[in-house]
């Protein structure tokens, strides 16, 4: 009841105060617009090479003298060399699957776009995707690509681009929730063609099985069959790591933004604090000497605050959620075939939310430390102060 | 005037706590603003210099002169026959060390490329026709990055080369490792390719020609802006929020200096009264608002000074270091002002609306 009657008195004292607490509510809604978008920044750089190999399990091979996968060149009889050599020493069984990969960075309008051949089957098993629209290739110069690329390009099922000199036809879109990069498929026969590389290719893969300790395996490999002719040997994480470091820079920067925006929320909440204090000097006063104990003024000061800003909380909220819905179907940015997604989670709506209020809390207390080392005599001073009679 | 000023500083003392947090307020702003404009200049000059006179011949689809391309010794001799006086070689590429920092690669014609590369030499000399394989030859940002001075031995994928000389250029190549093209090529294991070839562009090939499967014409440049693209509508994205930041720290200062104007209100009342007219209390609302922003600018702008002092940004291996070019700062100075001028509009308009009387019965 108590609280109740608190909240209406407060709900009038904020909108009798409407233009102060518009502004206030304004500026601090800006201020969390631009937390949630620098928060969806540092996700998306933080996921960032998380679409691109995600095969658990599996080593990835690759020319020795290769710095990217696009580099690297290798040839069949060294590939089926390492599979011997792993089911010599760890069992015929040890590997559940193997496959190669053709794979191209590709610079298309301005934007990188990974070009990779999979055969159906190994895109529907291994990598788990599902045909989202159209057909899986079935004839000549035709490709499938990705949602992502999809979305980055704005290319669509029916529309024709030329890789390579030569014009392909993209017959569907797939997606998957390994990966998520923008990628285009097409079938190992037509890149041999298109590239004029037959029996050369850029990436071996070897699934082990569950009960084979991949680690064990790539130290072995490494340390036995280390000749300098063929392969360097890699799981999964190597790439994602290469790509992460790439863009852990611009992280950097998000996390700086992040890092101001938080500090503004906190200037913020302080100024409104401290300005609230002296624009009711003489209320917060006469509550001292009708009895209020200096804890239960703080508590009715973060409450004010503490409603202010979540007003303002909800607002930026929303702001962002628009900015994000019209970011995805407007820019559609993309580093190296990455989408910046700009999603707004709810993690970083609980961590704003939690953080806003441990502000509200600090800003009071400190804008009041010393409000409460005066007696009451001093207070009532306060409340004649300037009135005649 | 003066008087008022001096009024204006006064208020302006009484509340120097919140005056403060306020100046840091647009202190942070201008940091973000002029640091984010410093990365844009950066990355246009480093990346954007189109080259009229020459052209390059490359793999299809690739950023050659960063990166990708790598194409048959056959090709060179194809357009040497097509009557080309020169045909110069090229391999740029990146190599990455075991502690994922990128090293790139120009491998380099030693006949020929000081005819088609500017660059000032900051250190040491250039390579010429007849130098060891192992000599090199680094960017500036490369050798600030490792450190490396004239007579160092640094390592480029396992190899050890010499520092013969430190280059400027000013652009993106200012992170490179220049060596003679046959070395690069050992280095990357190549044999005999390269990455892209540069011909003049007499009339033979245009842009946009394909020469071959696969291969295609474009200008010299065009590959490595378009590269770079993607960061640079990343950096419009940042810019859009930091905009969104100014549009919020105005409105915070319009407020501020609104709840101290509605503060001392009966004052000012009171000096209409005494005869102050109401352009003085104008200019008492704006020069506060200056004041603010003045010491908010300083404070800001020493900031983004030091922030290259005390982080390099690197992105796929490219360092790059904000550029601050007087013209700009000056710019930024007059857009962030405007700012200022937006946000003191919200006290004058309030105070303009209230009559003397009014004013006077606020006490």
């Amino acid at each position: 009841m108590k609280l109740l009657y608190v909240l209406r008195f407060l709900i009038n004292h904020i909108v009798r105060d409407w233009l102060r607490s518009t502004l206030t509510i304004l500026s601090l809604s800006m201020i969390v617009f631009i937390f949630f978008l620098s928060s969806a920044l540092i996700s998306d750089m933080g996921n960032f090479g998380n679409g691109l190999i995600d095969v658990p399990q599996t080593l990835i091979f690759m020319s020795r003298n290769a710095m990217l996968p696009s580099d690297s060149q290798i040839n069949t009889v060294d590939f089926d060399s390492y599979q011997t050599a792993i089911q010599d020493l760890f069992g015929a069984h040890a590997i559940k699957q193997s496959y190669t990969k053709i794979f191209r960075q590709l610079h298309y309008d301005g934007r990188s776009i990974s070009l990779s051949t999979l055969t159906q089957d190994e895109m529907q098993d291994g990598a788990d995707f599902f045909l989202l629209e159209g057909s899986w290739p079935n004839k000549k110069q035709e490709i499938v690509v990705t949602r992502a690329f999809n979305t980055i390009t704005e290319k669509s099922i029916g529309d024709t681009m030329t890789i390579y000199g030569s014009e392909f036809l993209i017959s569907g879109i797939i997606n998957s929730e390994k990966w998520m990069a923008a990628v285009i498929f097409m079938p190992v026969s037509q890149a041999e063609k298109l590239y004029q590389t037959e029996g050369i290719f850029q990436l071996g893969f070897i699934q082990l099985n569950n009960d084979v300790d991949a680690n064990l395996v790539q130290q072995f490999l490494e340390t036995n069959l280390n000749d300098g002719d063929c392969c360097s040997v890699y799981q999964d994480d190597h790439f994602v790591a290469l790509y992460r470091d790439a863009v852990k820079g611009i992280r950097f920067l998000a996390r700086i933004l992040q890092l101001i925006v938080l500090f503004l929320i906190a200037f913020g909440s302080y100024n409104a604090s401290v300005l609230v204090l002296n624009e009711h000097e003489r209320e917060i006063a006469l509550l001292h000497v009708v009895g209020f104990s200096p804890k239960v003024i703080n508590g009715i000061l973060i409450f004010r605050l503490w409603i202010l800003l979540f007003i303002s909380y909800l607002l930026g909220y929303g702001l962002a959620l628009i900015y994000s819905k019209w970011y995805l179907s407007n820019l559609r940015l993309a580093i190296s075939g990455n989408l910046i997604r700009l999603e707004i989670t709810w993690d970083s709506f609980l961590l704003g939310a939690g953080l806003i209020f441990l502000f509200a809390v600090i800003s009071v207390w400190f804008s009041l430390r010393h409000q409460y080392t005066k007696n009451i005599h001093v207070s009532l001073q306060k409340v004649f102060t300037g009135r005649v009679g | 005037m003066l008087t008022i000023f001096w009024i204006a500083l006064l208020d302006l003392r009484s509340h120097w706590r919140v005056i403060v947090v306020m100046i840091l307020f647009f202190a942070i702003n201008v940091f973000a603003y002029i640091e984010l404009t410093g990365y844009q200049l950066s990355i246009n000059a480093q990346f954007h210099f189109i080259d009229n006179d020459y052209l390059i011949i490359h793999e299809a689809d690739t950023a050659a002169e960063y990166y990708g391309s790598r194409l048959s010794p056959i090709i060179g001799e194809e357009l040497t026959s097509l009557g080309y006086s020169r045909v110069i070689p090229a391999v740029h590429s990146f190599t990455v060390t075991a502690g994922r920092e990128i090293q790139f690669i120009y491998g380099i014609d030693l006949e020929q490329y000081q005819d088609v590369e500017r660059f000032q030499l900051l250190a040491g000399r250039a390579l010429k026709v007849g130098d060891s394989q192992r000599s090199v030859m680094l960017g500036t940002l490369f050798a600030e990055k490792i450190k490396a001075n004239i007579g160092d031995t640094i390592s480029l994928r396992g190899r050890d080369f010499q520092v013969v000389g430190i280059f400027k250029t000013g652009t993106f190549t200012d992170n490179d490792a220049w060596i003679s093209l046959p070395a690069a090529q050992t280095l990357l294991g190549w044999g005999e390719d390269v990455s892209y070839y540069l011909v003049p562009d007499s009339g033979v090939l245009k842009t946009g020609d394909t020469f071959g499967q696969g291969i295609v014409v474009s200008r010299r440049g065009e590959s490595v802006y378009a590269s770079s693209k993607q960061y640079l509508e990343l950096l419009k994205l940042f810019a859009f929020v930091i905009q969104c930041l100014g549009f919020g720290t105005v409105i915070t200062m319009g407020a501020l200096i609104l709840r101290i104007t509605i503060l001392h209100q009966y004052p000012l009342a009171l000096m209409r009264v005494y005869g102050f007219s109401k352009i003085s209390l104008y200019i008492y609302i704006l020069f506060q608002a200056v004041v603010i922003f003045i010491f908010g600018f300083m404070i800001g702008f020493g900031f983004a000074l030091l922030f290259p002092l005390l982080y390099q940004l690197n992105v796929s291996g490219w360092v790059i270091l904000p550029s601050f070019v007087f013209s700009e700062i000056l710019r930024s100075f007059g857009y962030l002002f405007g700012f200022v001028l937006i946000g003191v509009l919200i006290p004058i308009l309030w105070f303009n609306r209230l009559n003397l009387s009014k004013l006077l019965r606020s006490e």
